[in-house]
């Protein structure tokens, strides 16, 4: 088992690459804290991995991580429940499909407030505790950015930007909390087929076999990558194997990046 | 379409709010925007959920209650006009059924104990704050109803009647309290929440299994959408009713 003794805070938890990392992080062993703002999902995600695992290693808060008093609640919440936080992954976040003339600051406010704001605030309500277990080596951020924090595409600025804004916040964190023993890293997805995109599709009419297809030409691997294709990088950069892995951006993306 | 459920500046006041479909409905409700006031006997609890509903960015304001008594539904109902000036969706939820051996061993206390807060509690909350929002703004009563008040069950015979008398009270109610206000019960079926560990879970699901249509027990979310539909505008055209959510008992 190669999480054994961490307590991972996993934002955006209830579906999608979220809800794959708290999978991949209970079968190694670890315990976990789902946060995520749909508190239906999260309650039946967190059903349904208690009883695959043991409800004990399993517990939920409902937040918006949008909310900065969330964050030292949540956080506040898990060591409550498990003694201590090694592992903090912001995965939570939200798109907008504008394009940069049409987006008003109203639209940019929203997606700042989650992606940048949101992984902000959740690092620092976490920092206390991380350095707590950073003494002991083996605490670690991992944030979920995106391919296109450093590809172009049109319509997707807003969440494009703010995922280039946490590359930068990798580095920062990265340098300010070495010494402390805290590694920060990112890894940016390429196209990851979850529910959020079939639900997307299904909603324009669009049949999920056709959606499947879209991504053919994109990487050099020619599809989707599944959820679990994003958690197992994440593992690995949670587990004790990175140890001198920080400040790194590791695309997952199918070759998207080196094309 | 705009959010049929959109709860925007509403205020909720949901008793038994700390746990299960009572815990679950105070979530749904700040998740569309109502600020909550969580009411149970342990104020432990109560904060617990009240730590989430803030962290959806919406007011929450725990308190502990039992709502069983009287005076005691009079003081939270003082507590809550002062927290919030206004409740614009009730929930009864709030309820227990204890254990007993023949029914000629339930105690005048029990018996008393189980129809106070099934339905002497709900009566009194609803009378008072059905008034004021029948004065005011309107609102919505859920009373959460089971149904032992429709099907006779063993060893809950005192509590499926107070439920049928809150299921009366759901209808004697939606005509005092009417137009402005609206009020619904929903006749929640066997739901796997806390209460349930007391259960031989194995006997039950065999139970489910041939009798119940979904064969299964529900989980606290499953009772959101008939909370949501209720509570929200979604419901503009119902009142008085009183809606199964039972797994096809």
């Amino acid at each position: 088992m190669r999480l054994t003794g961490k307590v991972a805070l996993i934002t955006g938890a209830a579906a999608g690459i979220g809800a794959a990392v708290a999978q991949v992080f209970l079968r190694e062993g670890a315990r976990v804290m789902l946060v995520d703002c749909d508190a239906t999902e999260l309650a039946m995600r967190a059903d349904l991995l208690g009883r695959e695992f043991s409800p004990s290693c399993v517990r939920t808060f409902v937040a918006d991580v949008a909310v900065e008093s969330s964050a030292c609640a949540a956080v506040q919440s898990t060591v409550g429940a498990f003694g201590c936080l090694t592992t903090l992954v912001n995965n939570a976040a939200m798109r907008h499909y504008v394009s940069l003339e049409k987006a008003s600051r109203a639209d940019w406010q929203a997606m700042l407030n989650v992606n940048t704001l949101g992984t902000v605030s959740y690092c620092q309500a976490a920092l206390p505790s991380l350095r707590t277990a950073g003494k002991g080596g083996g605490a670690s951020i991992i944030n979920v950015s995106s391919c296109y924090a450093l590809v172009g595409r049109k319509d997707m600025g807003l969440y494009d930007a703010t995922k280039a804004a946490m590359l930068a916040i990798t580095r920062t964190l990265a340098h300010e909390e070495a010494e402390a023993g805290i590694r920060v890293n990112a890894v940016l997805p390429g196209s990851t087929l979850t529910a959020f995109h079939e639900k997307r599709a299904r909603a324009q009419g669009k049949a999920i076999e056709q959606l499947k297809g879209e991504r053919q030409a994109t990487s050099l691997l020619g599809r989707w990558a599944s959820a679990d294709e994003v958690a197992w990088p994440i593992l690995w950069l949670a587990s004790d194997e990175a140890s001198f892995i920080t400040g790194a951006s590791l695309p997952v993306d199918g070759g998207l990046t080196a094309m | 379409m705009s959010n049929l459920f959109d709860l925007t500046g509403k205020v909720a006041l949901v008793t038994g709010g700390s746990r299960g479909l009572g815990r679950a409905m105070s979530l749904a409700f700040a998740s569309q925007g109502a600020d909550v006031i969580i009411a149970s006997r342990k104020l432990e609890a109560c904060e617990m959920v009240a730590a989430e509903v803030r962290a959806l960015g919406r007011r929450a304001y725990p308190v502990s209650a039992h709502v069983g008594r009287w005076d005691a539904c009079d003081t939270l109902i003082d507590q809550a006009y002062a927290e919030f000036g206004r409740v614009d969706i009730l929930v009864n939820n709030a309820g227990m059924s204890p254990l007993y051996g023949k029914l000629s061993e339930v105690t005048e206390e029990m018996f008393d104990k189980v129809v106070g807060l099934n339905l002497k509690g709900p009566y009194r909350l609803s009378a008072v704050i059905g008034e004021r929002m029948a004065e005011g703004n309107g609102g919505s009563i859920i009373n959460i109803s089971s149904i032992a008040a429709a099907n006779p069950a063993p060893k809950s015979e005192p509590y499926g009647a107070a439920k049928a008398g809150l299921n009366n009270l759901t209808r004697s109610f939606a005509f005092a309290f009417g137009p402005k206000v609206r009020v619904n019960s929903i006749m929640a079926g066997p739901f796997l929440t806390d209460i349930s560990k007391a259960w031989d879970l194995e006997a039950f699901q065999k139970r489910a299994e041939n009798s119940m249509a979904l064969k299964r027990g529900g989980q606290a979310d499953e009772v959101v959408g008939a909370a949501l539909y209720f509570a929200s505008s979604a419901s503009s055209f119902t009142t008085g009713s009183v809606l199964r959510v039972d797994g096809g008992t």
